[in-house]
């Protein structure tokens, strides 16, 4: 029994974290986000050889785990960096057992888990359907779509651009991207993977990779707070010294340590195949994006006006905690799922 | 990270279960309630451990200990747990005296006092808090005025658990001046105080509950000698802040087994109807609320694991363990609450009602209020993650 990173996985860490501050500070991260466009972050995540990290070889990936992962999750929350593609890519490995250099998503809705969705499909395999609100599907060349088949539930691979249509949503953070994607008779292949294992295992793994976004951005929100309350004084002082003020911090702290091992905790539940490992990555899911959430509304308060303004960079950390409350599945249907593995009734 | 039991963890659980297996059933059970009268039972428990090697886990064998770390020390902890093993009555001789004897004591005091603790001949109390100085501790005010061959003590504790069935204490007491300018972190000096000495006079205290746990203390003229003095004259504010921290690492990691409490919540909800005969488990808020603490349980384990993986074995733990226990407590508060809202009335019948039949949850969820008060209450706790994790101006 050991909570601890691997020397291999700190180092990891530390410089992933050094890349996105050369590479993904607020100035970029605000213009991808204003081009509406996250593709040239995507092409240097790729060719600066982060993708790919946490896939196993055997994949296609460059090795390590669900550890690995869920530090790069985190490192990109921190970061605020534009991060949808690499994430609905990730989910997808469950289904595909594959990774590629191109981007890939689940068809379904963000707001969920990937799920099945009411897409027909025809003899020939040819899908027709809308499905509303998907995560990363403006970079996504290829898709994996759930599907109630003839006799079962399939799964598919979509890889027909020429009858997939992308409408981009809007989203509050404007960091991650979702989009409505209509499939009208696309061809599709169908996937070895079993449709139930592969479903929940892309679940479980969403649950903790976007906790591990949520802690990483409630880092940031707390390094910034307790920064702007010792450089901001009011009555004379740092308003850092007043004991409301600490105290808000000091509760921040509590959440994103307590965020940070259980996050790391979920991980290695995964990647050890843990018998209680979906639990723990619904208790992470359901724990630590709502903390996060509150988190992000204390940091606002602390900050008083400023904090609340376009130009302040708090308001891309605070939105990328409030959309990583519901992003994948919000607390209430994830402490369900808790509920349902206990076997309460 | 792994999560799983290394070798010699499975091989230390598997050992500790059958020797609780086979030696639980020879206790004089049922463990007494009262305080005075479970000392014997629990000797006689802690004598067993002992004699089997099992007490003083991570103690220094030099002391007596078995010199193992904090990772095997947890296995035991849960197996116990597991097996209803008797309530623990020396954790402030065990977990928070005996480990700052065996850190800043001379060689003379580890060989007198630390031994008695683990045969469970000698049990501690923790004299610090006095009337007018809780959170503020360093206000304190008990004076030690140096005589010949050692010190005379006068002054008033108070709220110190266990006084009336401890041998030992220790005292914190002031030997320096009070002029101002002189930091009064300085002036104050750590005893180690034999609880029969003339002139200690113990006064038991009823909680909430209306049981005897904790009590006053006066002292009047009382002397110790020299050899009493742990650390140096004036230089017990340190070895005092040893003592909590090794307090709080023991709370972070679960003087209550949280992950045991959840279990018996869900295993009980299972079994249980709401007023109108359906079950309790279809309920969808308290379907909600039992998946939202057993989550908080998980996180909680996750915590206690990262405190057991980083524990320096021997050296006193820093400010992070503070952490743990800001997560712990409400845990356990919550825990407690939410199976008594359960019972009709919230399971608000007083603890001697014959018919109680939760009157153990009443305790923890009372004693945990408590612990978020002992060993520095939770606001303290967030002074001390602002100013020392934080870096926040004092």
């Amino acid at each position: 029994m050991e909570w601890k990173l691997s020397g291999e996985q700190e180092s990891y860490q530390q410089t992933l974290r050094e890349w996105l501050v050369a590479v993904a500070g607020p100035e970029p991260v605000r213009a991808w986000f204003e081009a509406a466009d996250p593709g040239p972050f995507n092409q240097r995540l790729l060719g600066d050889g982060w993708w790919g990290v946490g896939v196993t070889e055997d994949a296609g990936g460059q090795g390590g785990g669900v550890v690995e992962l869920a530090l790069t999750a985190e490192e990109l929350g921190r970061a605020a960096a534009p991060s949808a593609a690499w994430l609905s890519s990730v989910l997808t490995v469950p289904a595909t057992g594959r990774w590629g250099d191109t981007p890939s998503c689940w068809l379904t809705p963000a707001e969920g888990p990937p799920r099945v969705v009411d897409v027909a499909v025809d003899g020939d395999g040819l899908l027709t359907g809308t499905v509303p609100r998907v995560l990363g599907a403006s970079s996504a060349t290829s898709f994996v779509v759930a599907v109630r088949g003839a006799s079962a539930v399939e799964l598919r691979l979509v890889d027909d651009s020429d009858a997939v249509t992308i409408d981009l949503r809007k989203l509050l953070d404007r960091s991650r991207d979702v989009a409505d994607v209509t499939l009208r008779g696309a061809r599709s292949t169908l996937l070895e993977a079993g449709a139930d294992a592969a479903l929940a295992d892309a679940a479980s793994l969403s649950a903790v990779l976007v906790a591990a976004d949520a802690l990483g951005a409630s880092q940031r929100m707390l390094d910034m707070t307790v920064a702007y309350s010792l450089q901001r004084r009011q009555f004379g002082v740092p308003i850092g010294s007043f004991q409301a003020v600490k105290h808000t911090a000091a509760t921040m702290e509590v959440m994103v340590e307590a965020s940070r091992s259980a996050v790391y905790f979920a991980a290695a539940s995964i990647e050890g195949s843990d018998v209680d490992s979906r639990l723990h990555a619904a208790a992470v899911k359901a724990q630590v994006t709502a903390d996060a959430s509150i988190a992000a509304d204390a940091a606002l308060t602390v900050h008083g006006a400023i904090g609340y303004t376009w130009e302040y960079d708090l308001q891309l950390f605070y939105k990328r905690a409030k959309l990583d409350e519901y992003l994948c599945g919000d607390p209430h249907w994830w402490n369900e799922q808790i509920a349902i593995g206990l076997a309460l009734a | 990270m792994d999560l799983t039991d290394a070798p010699d963890e499975a091989e230390f659980r598997a050992r500790v279960r059958s020797w609780l297996q086979e030696n639980l059933p020879t206790l004089a059970w049922p463990q007494p309630e009262d305080l005075v009268e479970r000392r014997p039972f629990w000797q006689q428990w802690q004598r067993l451990l002992f004699e089997a090697g099992l007490a003083g886990l991570t103690w220094s064998t030099d002391y007596g200990g078995q010199g193992l770390d904090e990772r095997l020390r947890a296995v035991f902890g849960e197996e116990c747990d597991r097996a209803g093993a008797p309530e623990r009555l020396n954790i402030l001789g065990e977990d928070f005296g005996g480990p700052t004897i065996a850190h800043v004591g001379t060689e003379e005091q580890k060989a007198r006092y630390l031994k008695p603790i683990l045969t469970g001949d000698e049990i501690w109390c923790q004299l610090f808090s006095e009337p007018e100085s809780g959170s503020d501790l360093a206000s304190l005010r008990t004076r030690a005025t140096r005589v010949d061959g050692g010190f005379r003590i006068s002054g008033q504790k108070i709220w110190t658990s266990r006084a009336q069935i401890a041998d030992h204490a220790m005292l914190l007491a002031r030997t320096g001046g009070t002029d101002p300018g002189f930091a009064r972190h300085r002036g104050i000096t750590y005893f180690l105080l034999p609880m029969d000495a003339d002139g200690i006079t113990v006064r038991p205290l009823r909680h909430m509950l209306g049981d005897a746990e904790f009590n006053e203390v006066f002292l009047d003229d009382v002397f110790v000698p020299d050899d009493a003095v742990l650390g140096e004259v004036n230089g017990g504010w340190k070895v005092a802040m040893a003592t909590l921290g090794f307090e709080r690492v023991a709370i972070a990691t679960g003087r209550v087994n949280t992950t045991k409490a959840i279990a018996d919540i869900v295993s009980d909800v299972r079994g249980m109807v709401d007023h109108d005969g359906n079950p309790l488990g279809e309920d969808p808020r308290v379907r909600q609320k039992v998946a939202d603490l057993w989550a908080r349980t998980i996180v909680h384990r996750a915590i206690s694991m990262r405190v057991i993986t980083g524990a320096d074995t021997g050296g006193p733990p820093g400010p992070v363990t503070s952490i743990g226990k800001l997560y712990f407590c409400p845990l356990v508060e919550d825990l407690a609450d939410f199976r008594l809202s359960l019972e009709p009335l919230g399971g608000q019948l007083d603890p001697d009602d014959e018919l109680n039949e939760t009157r153990a949850w009443l305790r923890l969820a009372n004693q945990s209020r408590g612990t978020a008060i002992a060993g520095g209450s939770t606001y303290i706790q967030r002074n001390i993650v602002a100013e020392r994790i934080l870096g926040m101006p004092r």
